[in-house]
């Protein structure tokens, strides 16, 4: 068995994932971090993998393949409606 | 050349705000055009809408308004251009957003103004709920937006 340092990291949510997953939440994450995609699937891969829907680090728009660390603020947002 | 956004979590004055920008003219300006964007008491489908709610993501929003007012005032011979964007809760009738721009003839500020408010309407960093007797309901900027916006791209 191999054991992982685990720690947490803060994701928020915005718009209509908002609606579904609540604002906010603590995510349990490897200490040495993870990836947005990785993310996606850990929370809620039906209503994160939506077409459309973003992510951020740091409030920096992110890509799938960046990575998350311990203290970081990630975000996954429905489409901007503008103002 | 300046540019100042401004994200308004309470009412927008807007007499208060043109008011501020035109004690900032100098006597090189020779237009200044605003624009005043409201709430609407009904969607798109005539249904009644009791209330808008523009949620924000505090840091990223501010960001993309200034970004936005940058592009114009850099994209247009403008001496100044100002944004004030509401977020929060906002009945029909109340003002969401505020863009005035200043230049030495009036095309350019006509045309920053115009530019402004396509990009404000499509890139902005919001999420539009309407709330009515139907519901509530999120809104996606409309393909006319797109096609407004996509202009600029030209």
């Amino acid at each position: 068995m191999t054991i992982v340092d685990v720690t947490t990291v803060k994701v928020l949510f915005f718009g209509k994932v908002g609606d579904q997953l609540g604002r906010e939440r603590d995510v349990a994450i490897p200490e040495g971090g993870c990836t947005i995609l990785e993310l996606r699937r850990m929370i809620d891969p039906a209503a994160l993998a939506v077409r459309g829907v973003r992510a951020s680090v740091n409030r920096e728009i992110a890509p799938d393949d960046a990575r998350a660390r311990p203290g970081d603020e990630v975000a996954f947002f429905s489409v901007f409606s503008g103002g | 050349m300046a540019a100042i956004a401004r994200l308004e979590p309470e009412a927008l004055n807007p007499a208060r705000e043109l008011e501020g920008f035109l004690r900032g003219r100098t006597d090189e300006d020779g237009a200044v055009v605003s624009f005043l964007g409201l709430a609407r008491g009904k969607d798109k489908a005539g249904e009644a809408v009791d209330r808008l709610y523009l949620d924000h993501y505090p840091g990223m929003t501010e960001r993309s308004l200034q970004e936005i007012a940058e592009a114009g005032a850099e994209r247009f011979d403008v001496s100044n251009v100002l944004v004030v964007h509401r977020c929060g809760e906002i009945a029909p009738g109340e003002a969401i957003v505020f863009v005035a721009a200043a230049s030495r003839h009036r095309a350019e500020a006509f045309a920053a103004a115009d530019y402004l408010m396509d990009r404000l309407k499509t890139e902005a960093a919001f999420w539009k709920r309407e709330e009515g007797p139907a519901g509530a309901r999120w809104i996606e900027p409309a393909a006319s937006d797109h096609e407004r916006r996509a202009r600029w791209s030209k």
